[in-house]
C-alpha cells in the first residue's frame, strides 16, 4: 500500500514564517495544500538564505524548505472581490491554517463565524504569538521575542551569567507553535470524522514555548526552585559537571559518565586502555553516589580523554560502550552520515524552472503503509493560479486577467 | 463533559518513560484518550525520582503495572493489545521484537493496531543500536551547535527540546496514523527516529549546504543573539536593572528603528550616520548594541518592554519560570495554567495542553496516576481477571 495518509483533504493556508510548518506537514504527508499569498508575495520569501545569496522571491531556501508540496495562489484578501473568492476557496476546503493577527480576518468577514456558516466542517487553526484573547494578544514579537517571554531563553545560554540568555536556533518558537497547531488540527480532524462538525482552535505560541521547557516549570511548581542557566547542560537550581569538551580534531563532544552498571563497567575498560583509568577499579567507584561526589575527577578524566580523539571517532567508541555520546556536529556535517545516508533520510527534489535538483531533508517519521514523500518543490508566486481559479472555480482566463489587471490576484 | 472529546473511546498502551514518550502520550490523554501507562513493578518511570518530572508529563493517564520481561506479564499485555487500538514506546530499537511484539507480532495480536515506536535512531541503519537521550539528539543534529556567541563554544539548548518534540511528533503520528484507521479500517507502523525528526528541523540549514555549499561551521557563527535571516538591528538581548535580568528586542524595519529611537527619546548617538540604515546598523552592531544596554540598564526589564511595545517594536522580557507562573497576565488570562489536587491533599500546578478549542477543557484533568492504581480497573474490568488472579499476579511480580 503506497496510499497518502491524507488522500483528498484540502488545506488552505494563510501564513508567514509562523504557520508554514504547520502547512509544511499537511502537504509531505499528501493533502493538497493550497498557499494563499499576498500578490506580492508572502513576508517568508523575503527571508535568507538565498539561492547562490542572491536575494529574490523565487530564491529564498527558507521558503523552499518550508513550503515543499504545496500548491500556490496569489490574492488580495483586502479587496471585495479578494474576499469573494476567499470564501469560494473555504467552501472547497476541510482545513484552513493561518497566522494573521487577532481579528483580521474577522474585520474582512472572513473569520471562523463567517466561514462556519457556510462550510460547518472546516477545521479553522489560527496561530498568533499569543492567541485570540488576552492582554498581550495585540503585543508585537519575533521568533526571540516569543521564546524570551515563553521560557526558552531563560534556561539558554553560558554558565557565565554576565553573557546574555542565548537564542535557539533560528524558528524554534514557530516549530513549537506549528507542531501544537498541527496537533489541534489533527484532533479537529479525527473529531470530525465522528461527528461532522468542524472546530476553530486558538494557538499561542506564547502558551506553546512555556509549555516546552521540559524542567523548569515542574521544578518550580514542585519546588519552588529557579533553574539556572549552564553552558550545555539543562538548566538547573544545582551546578553540575561539564559535558561538552573540545576534541582532538578542533570540534566539541557531548558526554555523560555513565551511571548505568553495565556501562559504567565498559568506560572504566576504555579508560584503562587509554592509560586513564587508574583507581576507577576501586570498590568505591560502583557506587553511583560517590560517582558523583568523584565528578570533578571524572569531568577531568573525559576531558583529556577528548582531547587525544577526534569527535566522530569519540562518538563510534562511545556507543559501542553504550554510552550517550555525540559529536556536536553543525546541521550540515549530517549531509554525509552514514546512518542517515543507509536510511534514505536526505531526498532529492527537482526545480524544473531552474533545470536542476537539490537534496532537502527528509522524513521525521516514517509511515508503514503511507509513506512521507516530498511531491514537489515550494510553488512559485502564483504558479497554480489557473489550475485553481479556471480549474476549480470556474472562472474563465479573461476573469482570471482582469483580476490580474486589477492586482486581485 | 457532554461533547465528545477528540480521542474519546482510544485506548492506548503506553510504554514509554523518562520524557520524549511521555510527553507524547500526555498529548494523547488531554485529547481524550485513555492512555494506560505501563510501568515495571517496584520500579516504575524513572522520573517517578524527581516527582514534579513525574506528575507533570503523566496527569490525565491511568496507570498499571506490568513486568514484561516475565512470560506472564507478556501474556496479560497480549490481552491488553487484543482490546486496545494504540502502542506507544520509546526504548532502543528491537526490544519489542525481542519479546515478540515487533509490528508484525502487534497485528497478529490485534489487526487494525497502530503502533508508534520512538527509538532515538530507527529500526534500520548502522546506529540502530545507538543509544541517546534529548541532548545526544541534539548535539548531533546541529542544535546545539546553532546556540551560542561566535568566537566560544556553542551554548547548546539548557534542556531537552528534542524529548519535547519527539513527543509531539509521536502524538502526531499516532492522530494521523487514528486519521488514516478511521477512513481505511488499516492500522499501521510508524518508525520514528529522534535523530531524524531532529534533522528535518534543522531543512533550512541543510539547503544552506546542499544548495549554496556552504557550512555553518565557519568563524561568524553560532550568530549569538543576532538575526541573519531576516536582517535586523538592533536584534539582542540587553541587561536590565537587577539580577539577571534581561529584555530581548527586535528592531527590521526603518520604520521600526524610528519608533525606537522616540521610545529612547531621540538620542543625539541615534542620529549619527553610522546608524542611518540597516545595512549601516548592521555594520556598527557592536557599537548600536552597547548604546542600546546603556539605555536598557538603568530600567527594568517590564519597563523596557513596555515602552518599546508601546511604540510598535517587538520586545520582551526574557521570563523566568517564577515570573511566567506568577505574574505573567497573559497565561492568567487564558486560563493556562490548572491545579490539581494531590492524594495529601496539596495544590499541584501542571501547564495544560496549549491551546484553546471549544471542543476542550482543561477543567477536568486529572492527577499522575501512582504506579498500579488501576490494576484492579484494568485488569479486573477490562480484562474481566478475578480478583484472585490480579492478586497472584502481583503476588509473583508479574503486576
Amino acid at each position: 500500500m503506497d496510499g497518502k495518509l491524507f488522500e483528498g483533504l484540502r488545506v488552505l493556508e494563510l501564513t508567514g514564517p509562523m504557520g508554514q510548518q504547520c502547512g509544511k506537514l499537511f502537504a509531505d504527508m499528501g493533502a493538497d495544500v493550497v498557499k494563499i499569498e499576498p500578490p506580492d508575495g508572502a513576508a517568508s520569501r523575503k527571508i535568507g538564505p538565498y539561492l547562490d545569496d542572491i536575494p529574490h522571491p523565487e530564491r529564498s531556501l527558507s521558503f523552499w524548505h518550508y513550503n515543499t508540496s504545496k500548491r500556490g495562489v496569489t490574492l488580495d484578501i483586502a479587496k471585495p472581490q479578494g474576499q469573494g473568492l476567499f470564501r469560494r476557496l473555504a467552501e472547497g476546503a476541510d482545513v484552513l491554517i493561518e497566522d494573521t493577527a487577532p481579528g483580521t480576518l474577522d474585520a474582512l468577514g472572513l473569520g471562523y463565524t463567517h466561514l462556519a456558516l457556510l462550510t460547518p466542517g472546516l477545521v479553522m487553526v489560527a496561530i498568533t504569538p499569543f492567541g485570540q484573547t488576552g492582554p498581550y494578544r495585540n503585543l508585537k514579537t519575533s521568533d526571540m521575542v516569543s521564546l524570551a517571554m515563553g521560557g526558552p531563553l531563560w534556561s539558554c545560554g553560558y554558565d557565565d551569567h554576565s553573557i546574555p540568555p542565548m537564542r535557539p536556533y533560528q524558528d524554534a518558537s514557530y516549530h513549537v507553535g506549528s507542531h501544537y497547531a498541527f496537533i489541534g488540527a489533527m484532533a479537529a480532524l479525527v473529531l470530525r470524522q465522528m461527528t461532522g462538525q468542524g472546530q476553530y482552535v486558538d494557538v499561542s505560541v506564547h502558551e506553546a514555548c512555556h509549555a516546552t521547557t521540559e524542567g523548569a516549570m515542574p521544578i518550580y511548581y514542585f519546588n519552588n526552585m529557579r533553574v539556572r542557566r549552564q553552558t550545555n547542560r539543562h538548566a538547573s537550581p544545582r551546578s553540575s559537571q561539564p559535558v561538552v569538551f573540545p576534541t582532538a580534531d578542533g570540534k566539541h563532544e557531548f558526554t555523560r559518565v555513565p551511571a548505568e552498571r553495565r556501562a559504567w563497567e565498559q568506560f572504566v575498560e576504555w579508560m584503562e586502555a587509554e592509560g586513564l583509568g587508574e583507581g576507577l577499579r576501586n570498590e568505591r567507584f560502583r557506587d553511583p553516589e560517590y560517582r558523583q561526589e568523584m565528578g570533578p575527577q571524572l569531568t577531568q578524566l573525559v576531558s583529556d580523554l577528548c582531547a587525544r580523539h577526534g569527535a566522530e571517532e569519540l562518538f563510534h567508541e562511545a556507543q559501542q560502550r553504550e554510552m550517550v555520546w555525540a559529536p556536536v556536529r553543525s546541521p550540515d556535517e549530517n549531509v554525509r552520515d552514514p546512518h542517515l545516508q543507509a536510511r534514505g533520510f536526505f531526498v532529492e527534489v527537482e526545480h524544473p524552472e531552474l533545470g536542476r535538483s537539490f537534496q532537502y531533508a527528509g522524513a521525521p517519521y516514517r509511515f508503514g503503509e503511507t509513506p512521507w514523500a516530498i511531491s514537489s518543490r515550494a510553488p512559485l508566486l502564483g504558479e497554480h493560479n489557473e489550475a485553481v481559479y479556471c480549474g476549480e472555480l470556474g472562472l474563465s482566463q479573461e476573469g482570471l486577467q482582469a483580476l490580474k489587471a486589477e492586482g486581485v490576484v | 463533559m457532554s461533547n465528545p472529546l477528540p480521542l474519546g473511546g482510544v485506548r492506548v498502551l503506553d510504554l514509554t518513560w523518562v520524557v520524549s514518550g511521555p510527553q507524547g502520550s500526555r498529548v494523547l490523554a488531554d485529547l481524550g484518550a485513555e492512555v494506560l501507562k505501563i510501568e515495571a513493578p517496584g520500579r516504575g518511570d524513572q522520573t517517578r525520582r524527581t516527582q514534579g518530572m513525574y506528575i507533570y508529563f503523566n496527569r490525565n493517564k491511568l496507570g498499571i503495572s506490568l513486568n514484561m520481561a516475565s512470560e506472564e506479564g507478556r501474556g496479560v499485555f497480549r490481552e491488553l493489545v487484543a482490546v486496545s487500538d494504540v502502542v506507544m514506546e520509546n526504548f532502543s530499537a528491537h526490544v519489542m521484537e525481542r519479546w515478540g511484539f515487533g509490528y508484525q507480532g502487534l497485528r497478529a495480536i490485534n489487526p487494525t493496531i497502530v503502533y508508534v515506536s520512538m527509538p532515538g535512531f530507527g529500526h534500520s541503519g548502522p546506529y540502530q543500536e545507538y543509544q541517546s537521550n534529548g541532548p545526544t539528539i541534539q548535539a548531533l543534529s546541529g542544535q546545539s551547535f546553532m546556540i551560542g556567541r561566535a568566537g566560544m563554544p556553542a551554548a547548546g539548548w539548557g534542556y531537552s527540546y528534542m524529548d519535547h518534540t519527539a513527543g509531539y511528533y509521536g502524538a502526531m503520528a499516532v492522530l494521523q496514523a487514528l486519521y488514516y484507521r478511521n477512513r481505511t479500517g488499516r492500522g499501521q507502523f510508524v518508525d520514528l527516529a529522534q535523530y531524524e525528526t531532529a534533522c528535518n528541523l534543522m531543512g533550512v540549514n541543510i539547503l544552506d549546504f546542499t544548495v549554496n555549499g556552504r557550512s555553518q561551521r565557519r568563524a561568524d557563527m553560532p550568530a549569538g543573539n543576532r538575526s541573519l535571516y531576516p536582517p535586523g538591528a538592533p536584534h539582542g538581548v540587553y541587561q536590565c536593572k537587577g539580577e539577571d535580568r534581561w529584555c530581548a528586542i527586535a528592531v527590521f524595519s526603518e520604520e521600526e528603528w524610528a519608533a525606537f529611537r522616540r521610545a529612547l527619546g531621540d538620542p543625539a548617538w541615534a542620529r549619527e550616520a553610522k546608524f542611518a540604515t540597516l545595512e549601516a546598523r548592521l555594520a556598527s552592531q557592536e557599537e548600536l548594541d552597547k548604546h542600546v544596554e546603556a539605555w536598557t540598564s538603568g530600567l527594568t526589564h517590564k519597563e523596557v518592554m513596555d515602552r518599546l511595545q508601546a511604540v510598535g517594536v517587538a520586545a520582551g522580557m526574557v521570563q523566568d519560570p517564577q515570573q511566567r507562573a506568577e505574574e505573567d497576565p497573559q497565561l492568567r488570562a487564558r486560563g493556562h495554567i490548572v491545579e490539581l489536587e494531590d492524594p495529601a491533599g496539596r495544590t499541584v500546578r501542571v501547564d495544560s495542553l496549549p491551546m484553546t478549542v471549544s471542543a476542550l477543557a482543561h477543567d477536568d484533568y486529572r492527577l499522575a496516576p501512582q504506579s498500579g492504581e488501576h490494576n484492579q480497573h484494568i485488569y479486573g474490568q477490562l480484562l474481566g481477571m478475578p480478583e484472585e488472579q490480579v492478586q497472584g499476579l502481583a503476588q509473583r511480580g508479574v503486576c
